[in-house]
C-alpha cells in the first residue's frame, strides 16, 4: 500500500504532464493542417444555355472545371504597361479637326436670334495647333510620322489591333514553346487536337466555359438596325494563363470605316473578348484552347 | 518530282485546313444588355474658369446618362487624374475600374478677329482596345461658340460620343418646343415655350394672352407651326424663330388645326373642319396653294408625312372608331396590307382608339397614342400595321413626337385625374422612361431636328 500510492501518484502525474506537453502540439498540428490545405474553389456561372451537347464522356471530372488559382499571373500582364508609349505614334496624327463652319460673325447675328448659330473651327486653329505641338508632354520624341490624313485614315482601321500586337511584343514572352509547336510540328499535334469540330465532351465543356465567360461582356446588337446581319467572327490566341495574346477579325476582315451598325458590332465584339480576358480554362488542356474562334452575332446559334 | 512536291503541298494544306477546322469554336447568339460604362473626367480648363469646364463636363455626363445606354464611372473611382488631351491615358488605370470608354476633354478661351470664343475639344479612348476611337471620322472633335452658348459645346460633344458608341446620330444638340401651362385649371394660361433638349434655356415665345396648342418644328428648326385661338376661331400659325414673328397660315374661312410640316419643310399638312367635317389638306408655303388630301364624311385629322414624303399617316373614325390610316401623298390608290386596293389603308386593328400618329424619322415605325380600357398608352407600330408595341401606360399619356434619330419619343403625361401635365421621354425599348424637367406644367412637346 505504502509502495503502491507513490507509484500511482507518479504514474498519474506522468500522464497529466505528458498530456499537458503533447496536447497543444496535436491541436496546433490540426490547425496547421487546415491552414495549409488550400482548396481552390471557383464559382462557375452556368448560363441558361450551354453548348454541352449529347456527346458525353464518362470522365468524372467536374473538378477539372476549377482551373488553377492564378491570381498572380494576371496582374503582371496588365501592370507592365502603364505608360502611354504604346499610342505615342498616334499622337502626331491626332490633330482635332475643326467641325462645322457656320460662323456667322457676331455683327451679322440678329440680337433677337432665338437659336444663335453654332460655329466650329475654321481653318485658323489648325496651324495654331501644329505649332505648339512639339509635344512637351510626350515622354519620348518617338517616331514622329508625317501628318498624312489619308494614311492616318487607312491606318486607323488597322490600329485597333495594333495594341494587341504591341502588348504581345511587350509581354515577357513566356516561352518560345508555342512557336515551336507551330513551326516544328505542323500537321501532327494539330491533327491530334480534339477540337470543336469533333464535339468531344471536353471541347464541348471548353466551349461552355468560354461561352459563359464571354457572353456577360457582350451587349449584343439587338439595338442596331438589321441586327441579323451583324455577325462578327474573330480568332483569338491565348497564353496558358488565359490572357489574350492576339485577337483578329476574321469576318468582316476589318472594321468598316465611318459610322455603321457593323462598325458598332465589331467594336462591341472586340471589346467583349478583350474585357473578359483572362479566361480561366484548364491549363492541362491548353492545346485545345490556345487558338479559339469566337463568333458573336444573331447568326451564331448553339450547335 | 514536281508532281510529288505538289501532292505533298496539297496534303500539307489539307491537313492544315483540317486542323484549323478542328479549332475550338465559341458561338454566341445574343448578348447581355447592359449600359456601357464610360468615364468622363472633368475637362481641363485653359484660360477659362475651371467651373465652366466642369459645367460642360457635367452636361456631357448628364446627356449620356439620360439615354439609359451609359453608366458614368464616378470620378471618385478614377485612378489617373493627370489626363491630358494630347497624351494617351494609362489604360491599365481605366481597365481596373472597368470602364469601356474614356472621354478626355479640354475647354479654352480663344479670340478670333477680336471676338472671344469658348472652344471645347474631346477625344474618346477605347480602354480595352487601347486605341483612339474616331469621332465622325476624326481623331477627336473640337467645337467653338460664343461663351454664353457653352451648353451647346457640351451637347455637340455628347452627340459625337453617342454617335461613336451607338452607331446612331445623337439628339442632344436639339431643342424642344412645348406648351407651358400655368394658372388654375379653369383659367389656364398656355404659352409657346422652347428649351434645350435637356430642359435648359427655357424661353417663352408667346405671351399667354391666347391659348396655343400642338406646336411642331420645321425640318430646318427655324420655324414652328402651331394652332392658336388668337382670332375668333382656332387657326394654324407660323412662328419664325429668327425674326421672332408669327403669321396666320393661309386664308381659311374655317377652323384649321393639327398642323405638321412636310419632311422637306416646304409645305404644311393640316386639318380643316367645314360644317363639322374634318379633312386633311396640304399647303405649299411658297405658293400658298392648298390641296385637299382626304374627302370623307368621317373625321380625318393628325396627318404626319413619311420621311420620303410619299405617304401620310392620319387618324380617322371612318371605320367607326378612331384608327390609324396610311395614304399616298399624291392621292392615288394603294394596295392595303389586307390585299385590297383603297385610297387609304387602315393599319391598326387592336382594341381601343388610336390617335396622334407620328411617322418616325427613320421611316420604319409610327408612334401613336392609344386609349384602351380607360388608360392611355404611347406605342409604336410598323408602317404596315405589324409589330405594335406599347411603351408607356398612364391615366393620360398623349402627343408623342420623335427625337431626330428616331430612338426616343417625347410625350406628356397626367398620371392621375387633375394632375399637372409634365413632359416625359421614353426610348424605343420602353425601358428608359424619364421625366423632362420644365419650370411649369407642360404639354404637347415637339422635338427639333439636330441644330446646325
Amino acid at each position: 500500500m505504502l509502495r503502491g500510492l507513490p507509484a500511482s501518484l507518479v504514474f498519474h502525474a506522468a500522464i497529466v504532464s505528458a498530456g499537458y506537453v503533447a496536447w497543444p502540439f496535436v491541436a496546433s498540428e490540426r490547425y496547421a493542417e487546415t491552414e495549409l490545405v488550400i482548396v481552390p474553389v471557383d464559382l462557375i456561372e452556368l448560363g441558361e444555355v450551354t453548348n454541352i451537347s449529347a456527346v458525353r464522356t464518362p470522365d468524372p471530372e467536374p473538378e477539372v472545371l476549377e482551373p488553377e488559382p492564378e491570381p498572380e499571373e494576371t496582374p503582371p500582364e496588365e501592370e507592365p504597361e502603364p505608360e502611354p508609349d504604346p499610342v505615342d505614334e498616334l499622337l502626331p496624327e491626332d490633330e482635332i479637326e475643326t467641325a462645322r463652319d457656320a460662323a456667322p460673325p457676331p455683327e451679322e447675328t440678329d440680337p433677337e436670334d432665338v437659336l444663335p448659330d453654332f460655329d466650329a473651327e475654321p481653318e485658323e486653329p489648325a496651324p495654331k495647333e501644329e505649332e505648339p505641338e512639339p509635344e512637351p508632354k510626350q515622354p519620348a520624341p518617338a517616331v514622329k510620322k508625317p501628318v498624312d490624313p489619308l494614311a492616318d485614315f487607312l491606318n486607323s482601321a488597322d490600329s485597333t489591333f495594333q495594341s494587341e500586337r504591341e502588348t504581345r511584343k511587350k509581354q515577357p514572352e513566356p516561352k518560345p514553346e508555342p512557336k515551336r509547336l507551330l513551326e516544328d510540328t505542323p500537321p501532327k499535334p494539330q491533327a491530334e487536337r480534339r477540337g470543336a469540330g469533333e464535339r468531344s465532351g471536353n471541347t464541348a465543356r471548353l466551349e461552355a466555359l468560354m461561352y459563359n465567360a464571354v457572353r456577360p461582356c457582350w451587349t449584343g446588337v439587338d439595338d442596331q438596325p438589321d441586327p441579323e446581319k451583324l455577325n462578327v467572327r474573330m480568332s483569338a490566341e491565348l497564353d496558358k494563363a488565359g490572357n489574350l495574346i492576339d485577337l483578329r477579325l476574321v469576318e468582316p476582315g476589318r472594321r468598316p470605316l465611318g459610322r455603321s451598325p457593323m462598325g458598332v458590332a465589331v467594336d462591341r465584339a472586340l471589346r467583349a473578348v478583350r474585357k473578359c480576358a483572362p479566361y480561366r480554362l484548364p491549363e492541362d488542356e491548353y492545346d485545345e484552347w490556345k487558338y479559339i474562334n469566337i463568333n458573336l452575332g444573331p447568326a451564331f446559334g448553339p450547335k | 518530282m514536281m508532281k510529288r512536291l505538289l501532292a505533298a503541298l496539297t496534303l500539307g494544306l489539307a491537313s492544315f485546313a483540317g486542323a484549323a477546322s478542328a479549332q475550338l469554336e465559341v458561338n454566341i447568339q445574343d448578348g447581355v444588355f447592359q449600359p456601357t460604362p464610360i468615364a468622363i473626367p472633368d475637362f481641363t480648363a485653359d484660360g477659362v474658369e475651371p467651373e465652366i469646364a466642369r459645367q460642360i463636363s457635367d452636361v456631357v455626363r448628364a446627356d449620356l446618362e439620360s439615354t439609359g445606354l451609359f453608366t458614368i464611372t464616378p470620378q471618385s473611382a478614377h485612378i489617373q487624374t493627370d489626363l491630358d488631351i494630347e497624351v494617351a491615358p494609362r489604360f491599365a488605370d481605366w481597365k481596373i475600374i472597368k470602364t469601356d470608354a474614356l472621354a478626355v476633354g479640354s475647354v479654352e478661351r480663344i479670340t478670333v478677329d477680336g471676338v472671344e470664343f469658348l472652344r471645347g475639344s474631346v477625344r474618346l479612348w477605347d480602354v480595352y482596345g487601347e486605341d483612339l476611337m474616331r469621332l465622325d471620322g476624326q481623331p477627336g472633335r473640337r467645337f467653338r461658340t460664343q461663351p454664353e452658348d457653352w451648353r451647346r459645346i457640351a451637347h455637340k460633344i455628347s452627340d459625337a460620343i453617342y454617335t461613336r458608341l451607338t452607331g446612331e446620330t445623337g439628339y442632344f444638340d436639339t431643342r424642344i418646343v412645348y406648351i407651358a401651362e400655368t394658372g388654375p385649371k379653369d383659367r389656364r394660361v398656355k404659352r409657346l415655350a422652347i428649351m434645350d433638349s435637356d430642359g435648359a434655356n427655357v424661353q417663352y415665345l408667346t405671351s399667354g394672352t391666347f391659348t396655343v396648342l400642338t406646336p411642331r418644328f420645321s425640318p430646318e428648326a427655324q420655324q414652328i407651326t402651331y394652332m392658336s385661338y388668337e382670332s375668333t376661331q382656332p387657326r394654324v400659325y407660323l412662328y419664325d424663330l429668327k425674326r421672332g414673328r408669327q403669321e396666320v397660315l393661309g386664308n381659311f374661312r374655317n377652323m384649321t388645326f393639327a398642323p405638321r410640316f412636310s419632311r422637306d419643310g416646304k409645305s404644311v399638312l393640316l386639318t380643316q373642319a367645314i360644317n363639322g367635317n374634318s379633312d386633311i389638306y396640304i399647303m405649299d408655303l411658297v405658293t400658298r396653294r392648298t390641296r385637299r388630301l382626304t374627302d370623307d364624311p368621317a373625321i380625318d385629322t393628325s396627318p404626319s408625312m413619311s420621311p420620303d414624303g410619299r405617304e401620310i399617316v392620319f387618324t380617322s373614325d371612318r371605320g367607326g372608331s378612331p384608327q390609324l390610316y396610311v395614304m399616298n401623298t399624291n392621292g392615288t390608290r394603294r394596295t392595303c396590307p389586307s390585299g385590297g386596293q383603297d385610297l387609304a389603308c387602315r393599319i391598326t386593328f387592336g382594341s381601343g382608339r388610336y390617335s396622334t400618329p407620328v411617322w418616325s424619322p427613320r421611316g420604319d415605325l409610327i408612334a401613336f397614342t392609344k386609349q384602351s380600357r380607360g388608360r392611355f398608352h404611347i406605342g409604336v407600330i410598323g408602317t404596315d400595321g405589324t409589330g405594335e408595341r406599347l411603351l408607356s401606360e398612364s391615366y393620360l399619356d398623349e402627343g408623342p413626337d420623335w427625337s431626330p434619330n428616331g430612338r426616343v419619343i417625347t410625350f406628356f403625361r397626367e398620371p392621375f385625374p387633375g394632375a399637372s401635365p409634365k413632359l416625359y421621354s421614353v426610348d424605343l425599348t420602353g425601358r428608359n422612361l424619364r421625366l423632362m424637367k420644365t419650370p411649369t406644367d407642360a404639354s404637347d412637346p415637339a422635338w427639333s431636328p439636330l441644330l446646325q
